[in-house]
């Protein structure tokens, strides 16, 4: 997830495909609503319908007020398969840690670790990408990113069982 | 009594342990905010086997909103800890 | 008891054992930051052995798919929130978050 190329790009400018984005934002809410509620029936079509519309329209003015903008690309996305493997595993060495100290009264110590990565830029896929770097790397449970840092291009974390000082960033980010 | 109802209320008492550090004497309010998180998590996990232990469906909304409210509070009071209180 | 009823039941345990060892951490570990960890497996692998047993029993009915998006909700939200918290507790301890010289790897 980490990426070479530098997006410093500003905002993008869409007010071209607003009505599409509408009604993505409509399909998604009105599955979601039928989804719940799971009666396929006239009036409950009729409510989706209308509770969707609201609900993309609310959406729509969030997403035009937002600041910073979140454009992630797929193929960021589509590498969340790699985490599940990486959970579990991590998962296994902190529960290891608590029973060694439980059993054996071995001490615990977490460390903080900071590393150089290519997280700077201004762009709204810079920012998609720290979000996700964060999120991908948070949901494992022996690290969590305590903060990016996009102007020195800094990450620093903590981790319950830390490795090799030097390997830190190869261990971490080889995950993802 | 099925085994829903029975997991449901042995996981109850993994609040014990989050109580105790929350109202403990020598708990950072930091140390506060996460038991407190940890028992929304498990809160959210307790109505959901609730919910199939009851058969109520209705449950199941509950345990949904949970889980969206807890992200919520947690934000919240992350954000008052680091500025504020 | 069905083969059904044994998968769900040992999930179930799993679960339950995972949100007691987690909680147990919470207890037993003294550093706020160590402390952290503990979320991880509470809010991933715990609500993932009991989706899977509602799943089972359910199988995709509304409650199943209630029950994936409670339990998808909780894996999403998890780390967003030990960030926060960890950043919070970072910058109560030192009044920012940003690394100290020896925290940094590529340091010699």
């Amino acid at each position: 997830m980490a990426e070479r190329d530098r997006n410093t790009e500003g905002e993008s400018g869409r007010d071209g495909p607003k009505a599409r984005l509408w009604l993505t934002w409509w399909i998604a809410f009105f599955i979601s609503y039928m989804l719940l509620v799971g009666a396929w029936v006239a009036e409950e079509l009729i409510a989706a319908a209308i509770v969707a519309a609201v609900s993309a329209t609310v959406a729509e003015v969030v997403r035009v007020q937002d600041v910073r903008r979140f454009r992630p690309r797929l193929r960021w996305v589509l590498r969340a398969y790699r985490l599940p493997p990486s959970i579990l595993s991590d998962c296994g060495v902190v529960f290891r840690a608590l029973w060694r100290h439980l059993v054996k009264h071995e001490e615990i110590n977490g460390a903080f670790r900071a590393f150089r990565l290519p997280v700077g830029g201004t762009g709204e896929r810079a920012a998609a990408r720290r979000a996700l770097l964060n999120a991908a790397i948070s949901i494992t449970p022996n690290t969590y990113v305590v903060g990016i840092d996009e102007k020195n291009e800094v990450v620093l974390v903590h981790q319950l069982v830390p490795g090799e000082r030097s390997l830190a960033r190869e261990e971490i980010m080889g995950k993802l | 009594m099925n085994v829903w109802l029975i997991a449901a209320t042995v996981l109850l008492l993994s609040l014990l342990p989050c109580g105790l550090v929350c109202y403990g004497r020598n708990s950072s309010p930091i140390d506060r905010l996460i038991s407190f998180e940890l028992a929304s998590a498990i809160d959210t996990l307790v109505f959901l086997l609730l919910a199939q232990g009851f058969g109520r469906d209705v449950y199941f909304d509950l345990a949904l909103a949970l889980a969206l409210l807890s992200l919520a509070g947690g934000l919240v009071f992350s954000h008052f800890m680091e500025r504020w209180v | 008891m069905s083969v059904r009823d044994i998968v769900v039941a040992l999930l179930l345990f799993g679960a339950v054992a995972v949100e007691l060892a987690c909680a147990l951490a919470l207890f037993v570990v003294k550093d706020s930051f160590d402390r952290l960890h503990f979320l991880g497996p509470a809010a991933t692998l715990g609500p993932l052995l009991v989706v899977t047993a509602l799943v089972v029993e359910n199988s995709l009915s509304t409650n199943g798919v209630k029950a994936i998006l409670t339990g998808g909700l909780l894996l999403l939200t998890g780390p967003i929130v030990t960030h926060a918290t960890a950043r919070a507790a970072r910058v109560r301890q030192f009044g920012h978050w940003e690394p100290l010289p020896f925290e940094e790897v590529d340091r010699d």
